[in-house]
């Protein structure tokens, strides 16, 4: 939406205003809640008297014969008006609200978008460091978590549900249980929770409980990192990685720009370190080394394919390669890098390790090594070793502590004390531990096994049905709390909305088993705000960091102290293992799935359905093989199979994906969840079976048999490959700097020779025309666009069976097409919208005129003049054009009848049988120039409108604007030599049209 | 005798073969042609054909009314096959409608005196295959309660349809077609309606024939009015021969996807149409020749005839492939010559290949006599000429659809159940009407092939025929 500063900012919440709705409608004596006006009456009713049914008959009388529509009765409504009107809301205007969120492990300030008190669209909030602007797909997504019907609605204590309020008071009177003896037997485990409020609650409790015992479920850090923090002498520290300065990036199996660490700034920082804008020649190289495709290794300029343990000798050679060439690893004259012993990979591979190091050792200090966090500890420890034999420490790279407060142990620790007798009571918090521990931890029954389980929950799942009190969390649009980033930075959680059902933020629960005497999370963030704040606390300062969203001071400054290696040796000593796997074996690799991650968002709908970025799966995880490996086993995509890894076996489905490593398997986490609410029920195959807690990421020896069975799997893309056509266009750096009009090459027909037209030229030059401009030198292909444009244009969910069909709805896809052979395949991601074109074929055929021109040169959609006839999406080359097979819209209110709540009032909700297509968010162009018209010309002025997907997008990649203003972004993009249309040979004449490709690959590797 | 012998077979003033055999009289003609209308009882045969069809015709009033209950999603349509079974059964039916107008217009112009005997049913056969037809366009789109907005209807809203998109001109085309034709063959019928009227015993009948037939005496008068508003109506149906299809290919040609977007389709459409129009007609024929003893009538140089129609829009059809893969390779277009090698080899090449075989190598028999006068093979073939037709348009329009310009979105596209009974139920539609047809009107054009009869002739010597019938 128009992101004027001062039309966002001036606002902030109150308590007291969230609750004025509750309030008058406690005036009006009419019973609270949030459900649509008129849910109530929709009921069906028993029985039908005498009255009603002569009048029914009367009715049906008069209507017969006639055609029944229209006749559906509407309920009835009420109009609340405010009594007492809270000060600055002008019903019908959103208004946003600063915050900030932790999903997953990472952390974003965010502005949310709130209609009516619902909030119902996140944006990325432009001051805050790890945001700069933009979600992820997991971001955008929040939005439609608040609103999930299977949340844990009610406290459950033995099976019995209970009032709030009466949970919490049994809460405290369990907690001065605990309290009486210290906490004995007690143990805590809990969710990694990046907020200082938190964390000093948890310094509290453990103060309180002295005795009780904490361990971490791990769901949302990275253990690799933890613990190679402590194998380099800096327990409990961090690491974050900058890329603003960084000329060279090697991946190794990490995926920065996809699910591992601060995705969204490092996307930026990486995208913004490639821009080729105003004839830049220079841009960073990313390596990659990973052993299936991720987001980071799809867009890698040079990426190499090895089966996942050849990651780990791939790093013990780069220690050496740079060893001999005298960058001493682990400190001057160590020698640690010289006694690690040769590898297979370094003759396999030697071309690829000397362009690396070639490269690392040209860029001193301007390079950055990342580790992926599914590596073991002194692989992650080994690379930052490199990093800082390279000089990055302080540059790319940095550390700093996290803040935690307790020393967490592990679950493998809580298995042995649980089952050693020494925890008796369990409480949790957050995390669904009974799903996504690894199955050897057998987590369900430790539950069993102790006399007392707490948890407090999102959602009702595995957990929640495996303990004897479960208490529902509040989401974090629905309490205060805070949040930090790596880098110290802190932000207030306010919240948007009162809990749609009665819940606990986690700081009030552990408040509350603290004995704290404030227990209210307002005033807890408020008090922590106080202490923390170091330039003294204000109540302006208090306000200012609301409307900011970033708080004025940091939790805590960078660690400045040296590394230490001892243990690192010692760790790599007894490490490396270089064992080949055997013929006939797989590698599994278990990776965090990249639409539910671990399985916590399984429930919410837009993820089920986002595509996956490279397999394009969507509403399951399947066992990626790569061609070579799946045609040796005999096996094709849709294959059931059985998967056996070391005793365990699981069910799973084939899908064979170039770019996966010969003999390797990967296996998503996150689905075939046991109990999930009415979304997730029924989705994929659960991992839990084959998973080590020792080693989560990485099985060795899988023998895989298929059952002879088959296995929708429902993609939105089937076929990757580009057929030669000039889709996607891409060219190397050197040649670009050659030819910097390489995109023309590519044009099947002559640039000058497509200007013909049959009628008369479109007039593009008068008034505000809007266009767009791509870059697929940005694009990741992280699709939080489509999600993004999910949430703000209220594209339906259409469900697995309906994907299968071709029914995918989302206005805005990402095609992934492969390049390369299949040992070394490349991959190209383009994000297709509707593409506006000046003379759109979808026009001229519809019979009723139900798609026009606009004069600012948009391709609008009429959805109530359509009839369906489909001939607009015959007639699409770019296939934009999606329909209303059935009415999706109401097939999504009936299986979750709070989404209505998130959907944006401004976009029509599209019935049964009509076209719908991106609308380059003309509800947001036309809200803008009601704004320009009221405060000046009625002239937009550039950069007040963002599309959903501009505004989303992590890597700046989508710029939209006028086109007739010289001086506009998108203007210059156009201008660029890079600037192409999609299909121009059509002569359609798109206005989202993209900027090639640019690799920069290794002159010997290209 | 050789002199009287002769006479028997040729025409004695233009010394043509006969068109009708077997000695009929005028009288005989009337009797066996209005045996079926006035039957006392029909025949159990009759009610069991009736009923059968009435079934499948119910398969389509259940498939349609669950389509407009749950919307076109039953179908298995989808993103980026949008049209898929319906607009190929829409084609497929409006295709068949050809041949009726065809033989009943274009032939009378050219004075083809043998289209007597089989244009009535030929026409009959064409307005319930447009009849068929209209169901699709009408029922495929997803808000069929507004599709008259594809009408120019004044209205408050000042909404107008677009006159650029060959839907639109579809609209008219084959409105105006239905309602031509169907004039066309009522005109037609009026001096036989006014024969049943003449001999019917029942009340009712002599009130339906009578109002019917609109007060036709037989006049000399009513026969000169008769023949102008037939030979206007032939002229007018003519050129809509042509443009029904030409307009129905346009669906396709003006749009700009690969393997629609070909200037050949306007001619080929329409070869395509005849081709498949003269197929039913040889196909009903012969069932309803054997059915109602009409061998006399209906001759083995009717079929003959028509089955070297099939033979000549066969292979112009067949032309019309290789120039298609010819044209492709010339443009020098990646995406054209995609399409129709991806036609020949890809994901549906088993659907080209049906369409290659039935449509041009199976006619090719018809080079043949002994093909052209066998009823088995007349009758094999032309069934095979229909499904080859009906491939034609499944591999035109799925197949450009599946794999266009952008891989991304290809797709295989599925059939559902819906789809096939939707398809099968409008069989059931076309039969039922055939079945009032041949009990309530009468089949052939007692008054016209009267007219072609030897003693219609100013110059007949009715003493030198022999062994007539009196």
């Amino acid at each position: 939406m128009n992101m004027n500063r001062s039309e966002i900012r001036p606002q902030w919440q109150s308590l007291e205003e969230l609750d004025s709705i509750e309030t008058q409608s406690k005036e009006l004596g009419l019973p609270v809640d949030e459900f649509a006006p008129g849910a109530d009456t929709l009921e069906v009713r028993s029985g039908v008297d005498r009255r009603n049914f002569l009048g029914m008959l009367g009715a049906s009388m008069a209507l017969t014969g006639t055609v029944a529509t229209g006749c559906i009765r509407k309920p009835d409504e009420k109009i609340l008006p405010y009594v007492k009107r809270p000060e600055d809301l002008i019903p019908g205007e959103s208004r946003y609200f600063a915050t900030s969120l932790q999903v997953v492990g990472q952390v974003y300030g965010v502005l949310v978008k709130s209609f009516d008190g619902r909030p119902i669209k996140v944006e990325g909030n432009p001051d805050h460091p790890a945001s700069l602007g933009a979600t992820n797909h997991f971001g955008q997504a929040e939005v439609l978590s608040i609103y999930d019907p299977d949340r844990l609605t009610k406290p459950v204590q033995d099976s019995k549900p209970i009032e709030l309020e009466a949970a919490r008071q049994s809460l405290s009177q369990l907690a001065a249980e605990f309290k009486k003896t210290g906490g004995r037997g007690l143990g805590i485990l809990t969710d990694w929770v990046a907020s200082p409020s938190y964390q000093g609650l948890l310094g509290k409790l453990n103060g309180a409980l002295p005795e009780a015992r904490f361990y971490s479920s791990a769901e949302s850090r990275s253990v690799a990192e933890l613990s190679a923090m402590g194998l380099l002498g800096l327990p409990n520290g961090r690491v974050r990685y900058s890329l603003a300065d960084a000329k060279v990036i090697v991946a190794l199996d990490a995926d920065p720009f996809g699910l591992e660490g601060e995705t969204v700034r490092l996307t930026r920082e990486f995208a913004e370190g490639r821009k080729l804008a105003g004839g830049r020649l220079n841009m960073n190289r990313l390596y990659a080394v990973e052993s299936s495709f991720s987001v980071t290794g799809s867009i890698a300029d040079n990426r190499l394919m090895v089966p996942p343990l050849a990651i780990q000798e791939f790093v013990v050679e780069l220690a050496r390669e740079l060893d001999r060439r005298g960058v001493s690893i682990g400190g001057q004259g160590s020698g640690l890098a010289a006694r690690l012993g040769q590898t297979n990979i370094a003759t396999q591979h030697s071309k690829w390790i000397k362009a690396v190091t070639e490269d690392l050792l040209t860029n001193p200090g301007q390079s950055v090594v990342i580790p992926g966090e599914k590596q073991p500890d002194w692989v992650y420890a080994l690379t930052i070793a490199v990093n800082a034999a390279l000089g990055n420490v302080g540059k790319t790279v940095e550390f700093y502590p996290d803040g935690s407060a307790v020393k967490l142990g592990y679950s493998d620790q809580l298995a042995q004390d649980i089952k050693a007798g020494s925890v008796k009571s369990l409480i949790i918090v957050g995390g669904n531990p009974a799903y996504s521990l690894p199955g050897d931890v057998g987590f369900e029954d430790l539950l069993t096994r102790v006399d007392k389980s707490i948890y407090l929950g999102f959602e009702a799942n595995e957990t929640s049905a495996a303990v004897k009190f479960a208490i529902p969390m509040a989401h974090g649009l629905e309490a205060w709390g805070d949040t930090v980033t790596i880098d110290g930075t802190v932000a207030v959680r306010q919240p948007i909305i009162a809990p749609i059902f009665p819940a606990l933020s986690e700081i009030e629960f552990l408040a509350v088993l603290a004995g704290e005497s404030e227990t209210n999370g307002y005033s807890i963030v408020r008090q922590n705000f106080r202490n923390q704040s170091k330039s003294g606390d204000s109540d302006a300062a208090w306000h200012a960091a609301l409307i900011s969203g970033v708080a004025p001071y940091k939790s805590f400054e960078k660690i400045s102290t040296g590394l230490s290696y001892a243990q690192l040796e010692v760790a790599l000593r007894k490490q490396l293992n270089t064992e080949e796997a055997s013929a006939d074996s797989l590698d599994v690799v278990f990776a965090n799935d990249y639409r539910v991650y671990d399985g916590r968002f399984a429930n919410n709908a837009w993820l089920q359905e986002l595509p996956d970025p490279l397999t394009k799966l969507t509403w399951d995880n399947a066992i990626l093989l790569g061609p070579s490996t799946a045609a040796k086993l005999g096996l094709k995509t849709g294959d059931s199979v059985e998967l056996n890894v070391g005793g365990g076996t699981a069910k799973g489905a084939v899908l064979v994906q170039p770019g996966v490593a010969k003999g390797t398997a990967v296996f998503s986490l996150g689905y075939g969840r046991r109990k999930v609410g009415r979304v997730g029920t029924g989705t994929g195959f659960d991992t839990a079976a084959l998973r080590s807690y020792r080693s989560p990421f990485l099985a060795r020896g899988g023998k895989i048999r298929a059952t002879g069975e088959t296995y929708v799997l429902a993609r939105t893309q089937l076929h990757n490959s580009m057929e030669g056509r000039p889709i996607v266009r891409e060219a190397t750096l050197a040649a670009y700097t050659a030819q910097p009009n390489f995109v023309d090459k590519y044009e099947l027909i002559a640039k000058d020779k497509q200007k013909t037209l049959l009628w008369t030229e479109p007039n593009v030059t008068t008034g505000q025309q809007w266009g767009m401009t791509i870059d697929l030198n940005s694009c990741t292909g992280c699709s939080s666009c489509i999600i993004a444009c999910q949430a703000e244009n209220n594209v339906a969910i259409v469900g697995k069976k309906e994907v299968d069909r071709h029914r995918y709805m989302a206005w805005i896809r990402v095609d992934a097409y492969f390049t390369g052979t299949a040992d070394d395949p490349q991959a190209v991601m383009q994000p297709v919208n509707c593409m506006h074109c000046e003379t759109a074929p979808c026009e001229n055929v519809c019979p009723v005129g139900a798609t026009v021109h606009s004069p600012e040169g948009m391709n609008d959609m009429a959805y109530n003049r359509c009839i369906g006839t489909r001939y607009c999406a015959n007639n699409c080359p770019y296939k934009v054009r999606k329909f209303n097979y059935f009415n999706f819209s109401k097939r999504q209110d009936e299986m979750n009848p709070l989404i209505a709540m998130q959907q944006n009032p401004n976009v029509t909700v599209r019935f049964r049988g009509v076209i719908e297509k991106c609308t380059y968010c003309v509800q947001r162009v036309n809200k803008a120039r009601i704004d320009a018209k009221v405060n000046g010309n009625g002239i937009i002025p550039e950069g007040t409108v963002q599309t959903a997907c501009q505004q989303a997008c992590p890597a700046g990649a989508i710029e939209f604007g006028d086109i007739n203003n010289t001086s506009s972004q998108v203007a210059h993009n156009k201008s660029e030599p890079r600037n192409y249309g999609l299909l121009g040979e059509l002569n359609t004449r798109p206005r989202t049209t993209y900027l090639a490709k640019v690799r920069n690959p290794h002159a010997s590797l290209v | 005798m050789q002199r009287v012998a002769e006479l028997d077979d040729l025409e004695p003033v233009d010394r043509r073969a006969t068109l009708v055999l077997g000695g009929e009289s005028f009288h005989s003609i009337t009797e066996s042609v209005c045996a079926p209308v006035e039957w006392k009882k029909a025949p159990l045969a009759w009610w069991i054909v009736l009923f059968a069809s009435a079934s499948v015709l119910g398969i389509l009033g259940i498939s349609v009314g669950y389509l407009f209950w749950e919307g076109v999603g039953i179908w298995g349509l989808a993103q980026p096959v949008s049209w898929a079974w319906d607009i190929t059964n829409f084609v497929f039916w409006v295709g068949i409608g050809h041949a009726g107008t065809l033989i009943s217009a274009i032939l009378f112009l050219f004075r083809q005196k043998w289209r007597t005997s089989i244009n009535r049913f030929a026409e009959a056969m064409t307005i319930f295959a447009v009849m068929c037809a209209g169901i699709y366009p009408a029922i495929h789109v997803g808000r069929v309660w507004v599709i008259y907005w594809v009408f120019p209807i004044p209205n408050q809203m000042g909404a107008w349809p677009n006159f650029r998109s060959p839907l639109l001109w579809d609209v008219f085309a084959v409105s105006t077609y239905l309602t031509v034709s169907a004039l066309f063959w009522y005109v037609g019928l009026i001096p036989d309606l006014a024969t049943l009227r003449d001999r019917a015993k029942g009340v009712v009948q002599k009130v339906a024939y009578g109002i019917a037939s609109l007060g036709w005496r037989g006049s000399n008068r009513h026969w000169q009015h008769y023949e102008r508003a037939y030979l206007i109506l032939a002229g007018v149906s003519t050129p809509l021969v042509l443009s029904v299809h030409t307009i129905v290919s346009f669906d396709f040609a003006v749009s700009q996807l690969p393997g629609w977007h070909t200037t050949i389709f306007p001619p080929y459409f329409v070869a395509g149409a005849i081709f498949s129009g003269f197929a039913m007609v040889i196909n009903l024929m012969i069932i309803a020749r054997w059915l109602f003893r009409l061998e006399n009538l209906v001759t083995m140089r009717h079929f003959e005839n028509m089955a070297k129609v099939i033979l000549l829009t066969g292979s112009i059809v067949g032309y019309a492939y290789g120039m298609e893969f010819f044209v492709a390779w010339y443009s020098g277009n990646p995406y054209e010559s995609f399409v129709f090698i991806n036609r020949a080899t890809g994901p549906y090449w088993w659907a080209y290949w049906t369409m290659v075989t039935c449509n041009v190598v199976i006619p090719q028999l018809f080079w043949f006599k002994k093909m052209r006068t066998s009823l088995v093979a007349l009758f094999v073939i032309s069934v095979f000429v229909n499904i080859g037709m009906w491939f034609e348009r499944f591999v035109i329009i799925v197949t450009s659809l599946a794999n266009d310009f952008l891989p991304s979105s290809w797709m295989y596209f599925k059939p559902t159940i819906w789809d096939i009974s939707t398809f099968i139920g409008s069989w059931g539609l076309f039969f039922f009407m055939f079945c009032l047809f041949v009990r309530f009107l009468p089949m052939v054009a007692i008054s016209e092939v009267k007219g072609v009869l030897p003693e219609a002739s100013p110059h007949f010597d009715g003493a030198a025929k022999k062994g007539g019938k009196a």
